[in-house]
């Protein structure tokens, strides 16, 4: 993602750096590209529609699909490992949640109920999602099963702040 | 015989003029004033130095509360970037400063509240940013001396976990060179 030209716009570059390509043209706020696990497509949060959404292109170009609808804060699109749903922060009566869409049936779950969580990551099997949020003042790191059952803090031992975490490949 | 009455003439005023006692020297205190002595004179009679007039578009007046120059600050609603209309008359000043002062540059700072995606704020931050430096240009301010950044919910005034707070943060901040 670049603030190029005035506004952040979402740009495909190569790993060398080359081939620099606008992908998505908006005058709006476009940002948080994913790849989905197939690579075949970029999930993005965007406010083109009037309201900070999250959309689906095709890494070749086109027309962007909308993929949230419900509610008018929906951001941080993290795609599972197999590429069947999404997990993603939604905002509900001012509150900040962690939600799941099955990528399908585009069925919603909400996972979590506390105020303040962001940046969603799936662990590499595909069945905990790990997300950053706030208890007391101070940011902590939690994690939630898929299926919203199980819940736990990770990082109550930290005294510093913790922020934006992403599961490290599983290198052997 | 009458040249010498002449020069006596000539002599004896001179002496006069040279005789003359020096006129007594008049200070403020022996001015007098055109007041009837039966008027109670309130204010003291002072020597007044007249004051510059104040130019509210002068570089000094960039800080000075009496200048609308002085506002620094567009606050914006709720996930928006529109610049609302009450701001529409500090940034008439802003922008006519800068186009009568081409050296003077400007740094517009957008910031937003802590809530939600960081990564979200920072690029609606830098919307904000970008709507105050078109608002400055559409009203005569030249592009080049400006820059618009963003500060994403980085730099929050306040910290506090209320609207009065988060409102407060959703701004976008007017530095001039030399502040910044």
């Amino acid at each position: 993602m670049l603030t190029k030209d005035g506004g952040s716009q979402i740009f495909l570059v190569g790993a060398d750096g080359s081939g620099l390509r606008r992908l998505a043209t908006s005058a709006s706020i476009d940002t948080e590209p994913r790849f989905s696990p197939d690579g075949g497509s970029i999930y993005f949060s965007s406010d083109r529609g009037g309201s900070p959404q999250i959309y689906r292109i095709s890494v070749t170009g086109g027309q962007a699909e909308r993929i949230t609808f419900e509610g008018s804060y929906n951001v941080s699109p993290r795609l599972s490992p197999d590429g069947k749903s999404m997990a993603y922060i939604t905002r509900v009566g001012g509150l900040f949640h962690v939600a799941l869409m099955d990528l399908a049936s585009k069925q919603v779950t909400i996972l979590t109920d506390s105020a303040k969580d962001e940046s969603p990551s799936f662990a590499p099997n595909g069945r905990m999602i790990v997300y950053a949020t706030e208890v007391n003042g101070k940011g902590v790191l939690a994690a939630v099963s898929v299926d919203g059952r199980v819940k736990q803090r990770l990082s109550s031992a930290l005294a510093a702040d913790v922020r934006e975490p992403a599961w490290a490949p599983f290198n052997r | 015989m009458r040249n010498i009455y002449l020069i006596s003439a000539i002599t004896v005023l001179l002496a006069a003029c040279g005789s003359q006692p020096p006129a007594p020297e008049q200070t403020p205190a022996e001015v007098k004033t055109s007041t009837p002595t039966d008027v109670v004179v309130t204010k003291p009679v002072v020597n007044v130095v007249p004051q510059p007039t104040f130019d509210a578009m002068s570089v000094a007046a960039l800080k000075d509360p009496r200048s609308p120059l002085s506002k620094r600050m567009v606050y914006f609603d709720l996930d928006s970037y529109v610049v609302k209309d009450e701001f529409q008359s500090t940034l008439a000043a802003h922008s006519k400063f800068l186009a009568a002062n081409a050296k003077m540059k400007m740094l517009i700072q957008g910031n937003s509240d802590e809530r939600g995606s960081r990564e979200y704020n920072l690029a609606l931050a830098q919307k904000r940013a970008d709507a105050v430096k078109k608002s400055l240009a559409l009203m005569g301010a030249k592009e080049d001396q400006m820059e618009a950044v963003s500060l994403g919910e980085e730099k929050p005034v306040c910290t506090d976990q209320n609207e009065e707070c988060w409102s407060k943060n959703r701004r976008g901040e007017m530095l001039y060179n030399g502040e910044y």
